[in-house]
């Protein structure tokens, strides 16, 4: 087959001719027969290239599947959620209707009519949001919830640093031109440009997608970006897996990622299961976020 | 072949809400965000409906089986992308969820159809309505002996060209886009990997459908 009519089969391809050079390339596909086979071949060949990116993406959806699974799971515990809340409803019913019915001390009457002498009650301001200068819904004011998660999300941001060691850095290894999709995450990664590196992983095989080393490396990619929940999953099945080297620093990053979602206790127990290992990078920062914890 | 509409997507999914808030754009603009390649806005939905979608279609066509429903969500979520990617899709008449929704439907509906259910259609109309204009493409199954050796053949190909070849024929950049891309000094260097690779492509696939006697096209 000539040059040119590969370079007019592409072009037709990649949708690039005009109508009426389409017209020309498929009237020459009916009239010569070469021409008609080479030209099915390539169609076909784009075909695979179409199933083949078909292939990555079930992929994907399968990682997804096993996060949100794992999500879902993590909260439930096997048993259907809303059992569990409908027994939690029931117990705390009881509880109150044996409060007031057996307290013989207490009557439904007292327990309504509780008179307090208000001179020194602090009442809260009156809410009152303009809403005309904003299009953010009315929330009401909790005081209680700042001062709980904004602590944990400065000890996040005061301790979060990218995992970094020199086996990391491939500056060493390979010429720019012949970088593959796993190079460019670690570069990018290793230059700190988080975004292309996300954008390297994606494009990695699956099978280097499911390597747990890369996963810890993607799951620092993601805190940075400040996913910390996705990071979090990924996380957790390093930890789970222990296949990685990284399987051990993997758990001072979920007790990050504990914190910034408010799970302290979790957060406490990552944390002192991380300073078990006497091998470990961050034992001092580790150390730091438990004593403040502890404060 | 465009469906045309407004998209308006649900500030119910909080997913979806803070991406929307946080980039500051409108929900035409994350079609056009994941047609240029941004992923992370195929994630986010998939996510946002997986859960909403296996719950209702489990109970509109009465599957039990998960997996069955888990791969008719894959095929949804692929047909969608696929619509956008390939500017078929650029705006909606109705919310994103009812329009892979819709895709998921007729998903099922094919499978259903197999098995003789052809019941279902009116079920699922009088309780949900289903707008016919919304223009879904389906994408044609080519049977699974060709698929196994397309795909085989595939990764046959140095990675360089197979990712050339994505970006040149799935995802519509151009010679010079890709020679940016992908660090390339020269647009020549990019369209010789480009052209060889398509042909050793050609080669290997026309080779093996010869030898397994397939080639009937």
């Amino acid at each position: 087959m000539e040059q040119i009519d590969q370079s007019l089969i592409e072009r037709y391809l990649a949708n690039e001719l005009t109508l009426s050079e389409r017209n020309a390339v498929e009237r020459r596909a009916q009239d010569d027969a070469q021409f008609r086979k080479d030209f099915a071949e390539y169609q076909l060949s784009i075909e695979a290239i179409k199933l083949s990116e078909r292939d990555a993406l079930k992929n994907r959806f399968r990682q997804r599947d096993k996060m949100l699974d794992q999500k879902n799971n993590g909260g439930r515990q096997g048993t259907p959620f809303y059992m569990l809340m409908m027994t939690a409803a029931a117990v705390i019913s009881i509880l109150v209707a044996w409060y007031f019915l057996y307290t013989p001390d207490r009557t439904i009457d007292e327990a309504k009519n509780e008179t307090r002498d208000s001179t020194f009650l602090v009442q809260n301001p009156p809410v009152v949001i303009d809403t005309l200068k904003t299009n953010k819904p009315v929330q009401p004011q909790n005081p209680s919830r700042p001062k709980s998660v904004k602590p944990m999300q400065q000890i996040f941001a005061e301790n979060f640093e990218a995992y970094k060691d020199e086996t990391m850095d491939i500056a060493s290894r390979s010429d720019e031109e012949d970088l593959t999709p796993t190079d460019k995450l670690l570069l990018n990664y290793w230059e700190g440009n988080y975004k292309e590196a996300q954008v390297a992983f994606n494009n990695m095989t699956p099978k280097d997608r499911q390597n747990d080393n890369y996963r810890f490396i993607y799951a620092n990619v993601l805190m940075s970006l400040n996913k910390t929940t996705e990071a979090g999953l990924i996380l957790t099945g390093v930890q789970q897996n222990h296949k990685s080297i990284y399987a051990s620093e993997s758990r001072f990053y979920l007790g990050l990622c504990n914190l910034k979602a408010g799970k302290i206790e979790e957060a406490r127990k990552n944390l002192e299961a991380y300073l078990d290992d006497q091998d470990v990078q961050h034992k001092e920062k580790a150390k730091k976020i438990l004593a403040a914890l502890n404060e | 072949m465009r469906a045309e509409a407004t998209l308006s997507f649900s500030s119910r999914h909080s997913g979806l809400y803070v991406m929307e808030k946080e980039n500051k754009t409108s929900a035409n603009a994350l079609l056009h965000s994941l047609s240029g390649g941004n992923m992370a806005v195929l994630d986010q939905l998939y996510d946002d409906y997986r859960d909403d979608f296996i719950r209702w279609a489990g109970q509109r066509f009465h599957i039990q089986n998960r997996d069955d429903l888990i791969d008719a969500w894959h095929d949804t979520m692929i047909m969608f992308y696929e619509n956008v990617r390939d500017k078929k899709l650029t705006h909606l008449t109705c919310e994103v969820k009812t329009y892979l929704f819709t895709i998921g439907y007729r998903r099922l509906l094919k499978m259903h159809n197999k098995l003789k259910r052809t019941d279902l259609v009116d079920e699922f109309d009088a309780n949900i309505s289903i707008d016919e204009s919304i223009n879904v493409y389906e994408y044609e199954e080519v049977n699974e002996q060709h698929q196994t050796i397309l795909k085989d053949a595939v990764k046959e190909l140095p990675e360089k060209s197979r990712q050339i070849l994505v970006m040149r024929f799935m995802d519509g950049k151009s010679v010079p886009e890709i020679m940016k891309a992908l660090g390339y000094t020269s647009e020549n260097a990019v369209s010789v990997t480009l052209s060889r690779g398509l042909k050793r492509l050609k080669e290997i696939i026309s080779e093996r459908m010869d030898a397994e006697k397939v080639w009937n096209r």
